[in-house]
């Protein structure tokens, strides 16, 4: 997976390409749960093709930091079929997952 | 497009589900399908080999167990086929997803997305080994040249 950090204003963007699996997710632990420390980070998904199990637990822990620390993590640009991963796992309401991730970095 | 069964010899170890990755998306691109079935079958086949790599050989031993993989014109058909001590995954009871995050165990959520992604999946016993049956309908995302 490849994974590619930017700052707009106070968030935190990683562009994520690749897939979270269990590879893709251990990569993505390794940059996002230093940053899930209470300042609000965005997770771009429009270049990502699966997400297993692996991938949603590296989600949960960064969401429950996050939570510990009112913190914000949204996730966006999600193609249809990565949505309905998040569905069938029952995450869809769980993260903050908006169309456009630009609505919601660029309004701050 | 039939396609003869393929057949995966992996070992116990996790840095096999990357060679595993590498092959089914081989497979993929021979039978040429598309998305989301592609995807389907990465993490269906990821969710089922990492559990016997991390859970299924508890004596701590380097063991090695096959993958096979095989289509005909309605259905892809994987196989997981193990020596380990019998476990049946499926016996293991549904996540329930309603719950709250915080009640949620971590883990199961795998086997819940192999449930949901695969049209059947089945267990068995055979012998001293045990197999797991996944398979999925092509119709649904498989390429329209082939039907």
């Amino acid at each position: 997976m490849e994974i590619t950090q930017s700052q707009k204003g106070a968030w935190a963007v990683l562009a994520l390409a690749g897939n979270l699996d269990t590879t893709g997710s251990e990569q993505l632990e390794a940059v996002l749960l230093p940053l899930a420390n209470g300042s609000p980070v965005a997770l771009d998904f429009s270049g990502v093709g699966y997400v297993t199990s692996a991938g949603f637990r590296t989600l949960m822990i960064a969401l429950k930091q996050q939570t510990a620390s009112q913190g914000t993590l949204v996730l966006g640009g999600m193609s249809a079929p990565v949505r309905r991963f998040f569905d069938i796992a029952g995450l869809s309401r769980v993260f903050k997952i908006v169309d456009d991730l630009a609505t919601v970095v660029d309004a701050v | 497009m039939n396609l003869s069964p393929r057949i995966l010899p992996l070992s116990n170890k996790r840095s096999e589900l990357r060679r595993l990755a590498a092959w089914v998306d081989e497979f993929a691109t021979t039978l040429d399908l598309g998305e989301p079935m592609r995807g389907e079958l990465q993490v269906a086949l990821e969710e089922v080999v990492s559990n016997v790599i991390k859970h299924g050989y508890r004596d701590g031993g380097a063991h090695t167990f096959t993958v096979t993989l095989s289509a005909d014109a309605d259905f892809v058909t994987a196989v997981v086929t193990d020596d380990a001590p019998a476990f049946d995954p499926l016996a293991r009871a549904e996540v329930d997803i309603a719950q709250p995050l915080e009640d949620r165990p971590i883990g199961g959520l795998g086997i819940h997305l192999v449930r949901h992604l695969m049209d059947t999946v089945d267990y068995e016993r055979r012998g001293a080994e045990n197999v797991l049956t996944l398979r999925r309908r092509r119709s649904a995302g498989g390429s329209v040249a082939e039907m």
